[in-house]
């Protein structure tokens, strides 16, 4: 048994650095001399932040910290874990030739854990590891204390394994439920939004006004400690972590964690192991029962056509649409929190105009973001795409039915968050109108050019064979180009509005904008003429 | 260049925006300069966030006690209130005249043993706004007769 989860982990671990493969000797002894390098740099990165903290900042740097930091790190990693191993366990594209091979599914799902926790070892090699020996140098612990943390590392890496483990199931199970039932996706989403909303209000209304940073400095350090304090109390077995790195109780302390990390992995054997067969056989179907009732279907035009066509799978793929939009949805929530704050240190004609600029700023970056669903729109319908050309009409509306999409929604968030900020107290005089036109009229041309990018590069075939896993270089050149357009977006409203003080500022920045949703459009055109028709799916 | 790398970005320009608004873009604070007259120490916070008031000595001094002092571990948050309360800068400086490293007053108040040999230290605080107004307190391990560390004189 243990023989095949060996050669079970060795084969997906091969699979997984295949791009990183070494050929000689020499090479291994040099890869490796240079990832120790990079550990030893790491850990003179964490001794000088901690020397700053320390030394500058005047927070205690003692095993309070080390367990705030380690306690904080380690919730990231359960749930990194939990995810991962929710994609490898129950999605994984090499289950199929996994299972197919004579060793039992229980030696599958040990090897997938295998391999988590070697990819968390890594991590953990680069980060906490460095953190132990951080600590021990700035609070000068002796010899002992360096293999100790070595030890350590090792083991607390199990942890978020064998937790990510037991989560998946629950994880697996609400993706299950949020794809059958699209409508919990969506109600989920709004009641999330609302809580969000009610606590940045609430906090919002709780700040003394006019807010001074600096007077309040004093205060944030002092709270900070009580924070990191109060947070520790709930670290459970971590606490017994940091007890031991630092030589307290070091036999109880182990025993402790040994017992929970048996404990878990008891849990696993008992709870996960057992459906995890049944669990990735399924996971992937969604039988559904169609009731098919005749009916007269209206006649209607290609562009209606094909807007209802991206509507539907919308309605079918409800996370996915969440996903995509996410920043575009967070936007109304995030302008409202930073407004709050802008609005509540009382500013000056300068600080409006200010304001006014860091709110196109982060607007531009959220919604240009969002754009990388557009930029992916033709490669996403893989080798369809090909039936949708033989479509009797003029198929090149398809683009503008996709762009359509995101342009509605787009705008429709771009009006609630205007209308979000119009209701924060002591607004005035704010440009919340015009700002709503740049925004429409930039991230209309973002749309415009992100298709663009799609057209005139569309991977189609990569699409084809791995469906939402596959990497688009046009998404990633989206973001790129929505990145340089809010810089650039931001830098003309700061000239014209702080530094020439332009009688009419608003005027220019709407005429420059209007400028590149023009040029983009008439560029757009121009491309889907030419390429549209030489895209083969 | 993926959406974490915008979050990251988004994160970090909302922080900076808040903090160059709050030094270029606020409104001056217009109040007439008001001195410090007094400083009271009110006791200290314990993890909790409890405050923990200070007792008097014979000398009228302010005086923590402290059941344990672990090196590295035991940290106390200082309680402080000036008058009047209009005070335009109400801050203060805190120094121990230690300069060995046992033990570290922050800019907060916030106290940190870091040797098992210090056992006491004394505080002072002073007004920052070259007013003249400072006190003192005295932080001390508590010792038992068979305790031979502690008992140092002050």
């Amino acid at each position: 048994m243990f023989n095949r989860i060996k050669t079970l982990t060795l084969m997906q671990l091969g699979n997984k650095f295949k791009k990183r493969r070494i050929k000689s000797k020499k090479q291994y002894a040099l890869s490796l001399f240079f990832k120790v390098l990079g550990v030893f740099a790491v850990v003179a990165v964490i001794y000088l932040l901690l020397s700053v903290i320390k030394g500058v900042i005047f927070l205690p740097v003692n095993r309070t910290t080390f367990l705030f930091l380690l306690f904080f790190s380690q919730v990231i990693s359960v749930l990194a874990c939990t995810f991962d191993l929710v994609e490898s366990l129950y999605y994984g594209k090499d289950n199929q030739i996994l299972m197919s091979f004579p060793a039992r599914h229980h030696e599958v799902f040990v090897s997938k854990l295998m391999v988590c926790y070697v990819g968390e070892l890594i991590k953990n090699a680069y980060f906490v590891l460095p953190m132990f020996v951080a600590f021990g140098l700035i609070n000068g612990k002796g010899l002992l204390y360096y293999p100790n943390a070595v030890v350590l590392t090792f083991v607390l890496s199990v942890i978020p394994v064998l937790v990510g483990a037991l989560l998946s199931v629950f994880v697996m199970g609400a993706k299950q439920l949020l794809k059958r039932v699209s409508w919990v996706g969506i109600v989920f989403a709004v009641a999330t939004v609302a809580l969000l909303f009610l606590l940045a209000h609430q906090l919002l209304s709780k700040l003394d006004r006019p807010i001074r940073l600096i007077e309040v400095y004093n205060a944030f350090i002092t709270k900070a400690v009580l924070f990191m304090q109060k947070t520790n109390e709930f670290a459970l077995v971590y606490n017994n972590f940091a007890q031991a790195a630092f030589n307290i109780n070091l036999v109880k302390n182990y025993l402790i964690i040994s017992g929970v990390v048996v404990g878990l992995a008891l849990l696993v054997v008992l709870t996960s192991m057992p459906i995890y067969f049944k669990m990735a056989s399924f996971g992937g179907e969604h039988a559904v029962t169609k009731k098919h009732r005749y009916k007269k279907t209206k006649q209607r035009g290609v562009f209606a056509t094909l807007l209802k066509k991206e509507i539907t799978i919308i309605s079918r793929s409800i996370n996915q649409f969440l996903q995509d939009y996410i920043l575009v949805i967070a936007m109304p929530i995030v302008l409202y929190m930073l407004n709050g704050f802008y609005w509540a240190m009382a500013p000056s004609v300068n600080g409006i105009k200010m304001i006014a600029c860091f709110n196109l700023f982060v607007s531009l970056l959220l919604l240009t973001a969002s754009n990388t669903q557009t930029a992916s729109a033709i490669s996403s319908e893989g080798s369809e795409f090909g039936l949708l050309k033989t479509s009797p009409g003029d198929t090149k509306k398809v683009a503008w039915a996709k762009m359509m999409i995101n342009f509605v929604i787009s705008t429709i968030f771009i009006v609630g968050t205007v209308v979000m900020l119009g209701l924060l107290p002591n607004v005035t005089n704010y440009y919340l109108w015009q700002t709503a036109v740049v925004l429409v009229l930039v991230n209309s041309g973002h749309i415009l050019w992100s298709f663009q990018l799609d057209l005139r590069n569309p991977q189609l075939a990569e699409y084809s064979e791995k469906k939402a896993g596959a990497q688009n270089v046009n998404k990633s050149r989206s973001v790129l180009a929505g990145m340089a357009m809010a810089v650039f977006i931001t830098i003309v409203a700061a000239f014209f509005m702080i530094i020439d003080g332009s009688q009419n500022p608003w005027m220019r920045i709407i005429g420059i904008s209007a400028g590149f949703f023009v040029l983009r459009l008439v560029l757009f055109v121009f491309n889907l003429k030419v390429y549209f028709k030489e895209i083969e799916g | 260049m993926n959406k974490k790398t915008v979050i990251m970005l988004t994160a970090i320009v909302c922080v900076v925006s808040v903090i160059l608004v709050s030094i270029f873009g606020q409104v001056p604070n217009f109040q007439t300069n008001v001195l410090t007259k007094q400083i009271t120490v009110q006791g200290y916070l314990d993890k909790n966030g409890k405050l923990i008031p200070c007792e008097k000595n014979k000398a009228g001094e302010n005086i923590i006690w402290l059941e344990t002092i672990d090196p590295g571990e035991t940290t106390i948050i200082l309680r402080w209130g000036v008058y009047p309360d209009n005070a335009t800068n109400p801050d203060v400086y805190f120094s121990t005249g230690v300069d060995d490293g046992s033990v570290v007053v922050s800019d907060q108040g916030i106290i940190t043993f870091y040797s098992a040999s210090r056992t006491n230290c004394i505080v002072t605080i002073k007004a920052k706004d070259g007013g003249l107004a400072s006190t003192r307190v005295i932080i001390m391990k508590i010792t038992t007769n068979d305790d031979s560390s502690g008992g140092v004189e002050l």
